[in-house]
Parts: structure tokens; C-alpha cells; sequence
């Protein structure tokens, strides 16, 4: 009858053979293990597991069959008094049968010496969750693992941020670990950057070969593997394919701009941001000079010489230019371009305090001194002119 | 949403953030109340501090705990102008306080004293 109810079930001939090899099937236990099946497939099928998903529970884990329904429900309770809502402790069923392998009473010291080794317990929620075979790691192993990255200086945070988004790094050993750090070393990023790099990216752990992997589009356009691993170490977020379309996007508008290649390569190595900003915003600020009717070779230059004035709003631009217009300063601005990062604030200063001295006249680029040149000639340091 | 609207950023404005750092979309109001906080603390006003988180999106899905620290560690090593620092370089802020020390080593290493050594990140575009 058990066997029957198999087959109703809709279980292959091969399938009844598995399970009739894990459970001892005779006239006395017949009945109880058909009393059994049926009343844990009802209580499965009222919480969303499939014919198909108990089907496969069922073939994972054979010893279920000869488990009681009760027995199952207190396993289920404990996760519930975890935390896990009852749609997340059945989804990871179907994904991890194995979890009704655990008795009640070692769920909870699982769950705890996972809160010992750092993780919060709504990481573990979201962890377990995504990740159930955690619960079968052995907790000396995870530790091993987890001491690497601290000692290397990721912070507990760090560590529990790369698991949470990438739970699959669980699986990586303790050697592969340290050989992914050290050659990420190799390549030429600090201990800083690879922490940077890995808290955005922790899919980085496990490839071999990221600069192909993430950025041929970048090596066909014309950046060599240095380009990318100083961009990667100015933009650590740069990984992400949704960003790939955008940096494709961005090139097309630098170019159709006047961007020559050799002018974007060099523009996007010095201010990777630009990959990122919304081109219409950039375009806008550029823009704004050529309406000005400035030389649309010199706006070029200045762009590709100050890369940082695409950081700046048109409002900050506008007053920074304002400012070189009425103190006749455009044309040194064209002539050099990386002055204009001095804020026009502290130019403003600078500005007052030479005229006051009456010093400005004959001094004017004096303004753009840096602070150890202009404090030897003027015997004033930046934060006694702010001072003022 | 509502703490940078409030703040005077208009919906393209913030649209074209989102565009650039679409983790802001998860961020809580109460933490970018938090960084904007942590700015205005340093003594920059509400324009500046509009076009520092325009330019550097990135800012505003970090850690406020994270920003607090990078700050006193810029101070710790000697700099004391972080209005005109961070108006001129908002790149700034998405370093970690390991990093900003370890390029501030750099250039002391390539022979520059303290003073140089600060200077050189208001004049120089560094991230």
C-alpha cells in the first residue's frame, strides 16, 4: 500500500527502489510508514512544496519517510524561534532537505556558535537562508577561514557584508583564500585595495582571471591591464554589468563630444568616475563652455587636464568661471588647467588678502601658488588666511 | 528619498545620483541625515555639501561610522582645511582611512615632509 501510494505519487520504478533500500518495509511497518508519507505530504503541500520538490526531499533524505510529522514540526519551530519566517525555512527545505537531518537540540548550537564566530543573527537569517548547507560546516574550519580575512584587516563587518552578499565563499578553503589575496597582491594592489576591492567584489575570491573575465571590452577599446587595475583601485565598485553598459555608453558620448580615443583612455585612467556619471550631466557641463563660445579644442584640454571639474555641479563651475572672468584669469585657467581645483573660495582669500596688502597687481598668478610657496613669499599659511 | 529631496536637491538631481549609484536607493534617510551631519560639522554649507554628494554619489551608501572616521584620520594627520579639501576633491570621501593614510605615506616616502605632503592633496587631484 505504501509502495502504491509511491506510485500515486507519481515516483519512477527506479525511485521506489531507492527509497525502499533506506526504509524497512514489511507487513508491520506498512502501515505507519503510509500513515507517515501521507500526513508529511499534506503538511509539505500546505506549505508550498510541490509533488516534484517531496519528491526530491524525499530521495535525498530516504529516513524522512520513517521520521514522524511531529518530529518534522519541532525541527520547523526551532528555526521559526530563530528568526526564519515559514516561507524561508521551506524554501531552503527544498533547496537543503538536509536540514531535517538535524535534531532540535543541535539546530540551536549550530545557530549559536555561528553568532560566536561574529555574525549578527539577521545575517544569519539572510545567510542561512541562501546558504542552509552552512549548518553542516564544521565551525573550526569556518573560524580558520574567517581569522585569514581578519588578520589580513578586514573588519568583522567586512566579513560578514562579502558572506552575506556571496555566501558561496564559505566554500572556499582556507589555501585558495590566502593564494587569492596574495595574488591580487601580485597584481599590484595594497592590502587596502584588496579589501576595498573584495568588500565590493567578493566574486574576486574565486576568479582566476578578473581582467578578462570583467574588463575585455575595456583591453579591446585600447586600456592596457595597468589602466584597469589603477581604475579598479580608484573605483572598487566597478564590477557589475549593469556599470559595463554605461562605461560602453559614456565612450560613445566622449567620442561623439570630440573625444579623441587617446584623449578618453587618458580622461577615464585619471577620473574613472566618469564611467559612472549619467551623460547627460557631464555633457551638460561641457557644454556650458562651448555655449560660452570658448575653442572646443581648449574646453577639451581643460576637461582632459582637470578631470576633477566633472566632479564639480554647473552651479560650481559657473562660479569658479565667474570668478576667472571678472579677475581676468580665463585664459591662465585654459593656459593651466590643473589650477582649477583650488577652491574660488580660498582664491577669494588669497585674492583679498594681496589687494589689501596691495600686492595683487603684479602678482596675480600668486593666487594659484601652492601653500608652501605662497607662505614663503607671503609669510602666511592657508589656515591663518582662512582665519581672516 | 525624502531626506535629500528636503535637502534641496531636486528629482533629477537625485535621479541622475541614483543613475551613478543605484545603492542609494536603499539607503535610509536617516543615514544620509547622518553624512550630511558629518559634513556640515566639518563646516560646509548646504550648497557645497549638495554638490560634493553630486559629484561623489558614492558618499551616500557608505557607512556614516566610516565617513566619521576617514574624517579624524585627515585630521589626525595634520589637516586642518577640510572645507577647501573636500569642496576641491569630493573623491576624497570614498576613501577608507587606511587608504587616504597609506597615499599620504606614499608621498612622504617619495621625499615629501608633512607639510608637502598636505599641501599636495589640495592641489592635486587624488583618489
Amino acid at each position: 500500500m505504501f509502495l502504491e501510494y509511491l506510485e500515486d505519487l507519481g515516483y519512477s520504478d527506479v525511485e521506489i527502489k531507492t527509497i525502499s533500500k533506506s526504509v524497512s518495509i514489511n507487513p508491520l511497518t506498512d502501515s505507519n510508514l503510509l500513515y507517515n508519507i501521507k500526513s508529511i505530504y499534506k503538511f509539505f503541500s500546505n506549505n508550498g512544496i510541490s509533488n516534484n520538490d517531496f519528491k526530491n526531499i524525499t530521495l535525498t533524505i530516504p529516513f524522512i519517510i520513517s521520521t514522524s510529522l511531529e518530529n518534522i514540526k519541532s525541527i520547523i519551530k526551532e528555526y521559526k524561534s530563530l528568526g526564519f519566517s515559514n516561507t524561508n525555512i521551506f524554501t531552503m527545505i527544498k533547496e537543503y532537505p538536509y536540514l531535517l537531518e538535524f535534531p532540535v537540540s543541535t539546530i540551536k548550537t549550530k545557530y549559536d556558535s555561528l553568532l560566536e564566530l561574529g555574525f549578527s543573527k539577521d545575517n544569519l537569517v539572510d545567510i542561512i537562508s541562501n546558504y542552509p548547507s552552512i549548518l553542516r560546516k564544521d565551525n573550526s574550519t569556518l573560524k580558520k577561514r574567517i581569522n585569514i580575512y581578519l588578520n589580513y584587516g578586514f573588519s568583522m563587518e567586512q566579513v560578514v557584508k562579502i558572506h552575506c552578499l556571496y555566501p558561496s565563499l564559505f566554500e572556499i578553503q582556507s589555501n585558495m583564500i590566502k593564494n587569492k589575496l596574495l595574488s591580487l597582491e601580485k597584481h599590484g594592489f595594497n592590502n587596502s585595495d584588496i579589501i576595498s576591492l573584495i568588500s565590493y567584489n567578493p566574486k574576486l575570491l574565486l576568479e582566476d582571471d578578473f581582467i578578462n573575465t570583467y574588463f575585455s571590452y575595456l583591453i579591446r577599446y585600447g586600456y592596457t591591464e595597468l589602466d584597469i587595475i589603477n581604475i579598479m583601485k580608484k573605483i572598487p565598485f566597478i564590477i557589475n554589468e549593469r556599470i559595463k553598459e554605461r562605461i560602453n555608453y559614456n565612450i560613445k558620448v566622449l567620442e561623439n563630444i570630440g573625444f579623441t580615443r587617446d584623449n578618453i583612455l587618458l580622461v577615464t585612467s585619471n577620473n574613472p568616475y566618469l564611467f559612472l556619471y549619467s551623460s547627460d550631466d557631464f555633457s551638460s557641463k561641457i557644454n556650458y563652455f562651448l555655449d560660452l563660445k570658448y575653442d572646443k579644442d581648449k574646453v577639451i584640454n581643460l576637461f582632459l587636464k582637470a578631470p576633477v571639474l566633472f566632479s564639480y555641479n554647473l552651479n560650481t563651475l559657473k562660479l569658479k568661471f565667474d570668478f576667472y572672468k571678472e579677475n581676468d584669469l580665463v585664459d591662465y585657467i585654459f593656459d593651466n588647467p590643473n589650477k582649477s581645483i583650488i577652491n574660488t573660495n580660498f582664491l577669494n582669500k588669497r585674492l583679498s588678502y594681496l589687494k589689501n596688502n596691495n600686492l595683487y597687481d603684479d602678482n596675480k598668478y600668486d593666487l594659484f601658488l601652492d601653500d608652501i610657496s605662497f607662505n614663503k613669499k607671503y609669510k602666511i599659511t592657508r589656515y591663518e588666511l582662512e582665519e581672516l | 528619498m525624502d531626506a535629500l529631496i528636503r535637502y534641496g536637491l531636486s528629482i533629477e538631481e537625485i535621479q541622475n545620483m541614483m543613475d551613478c549609484n543605484e545603492e542609494i536607493s536603499n539607503v535610509l534617510d536617516s543615514s544620509i541625515k547622518r553624512i550630511i551631519s558629518i559634513l556640515k560639522n566639518i563646516g560646509l554649507s548646504d550648497l557645497e555639501i549638495i554638490s560634493i554628494i553630486e559629484g561623489n554619489p558614492f558618499i551616500l551608501s557608505r557607512d556614516y561610522e566610516e565617513i566619521d572616521r576617514l574624517v579624524s584620520c585627515i585630521k589626525k594627520l595634520g589637516f586642518n582645511d577640510l572645507v577647501n579639501l573636500f569642496n576641491s576633491n569630493p573623491y576624497l570621501l570614498s576613501l577608507s582611512c587606511s587608504k587616504f593614510e597609506d597615499i599620504f605615506n606614499q608621498k612622504i616616502n617619495e621625499g615629501l615632509n608633512k607639510e608637502e605632503a598636505i599641501s599636495y592633496f589640495y592641489y592635486n587631484l587624488v583618489m
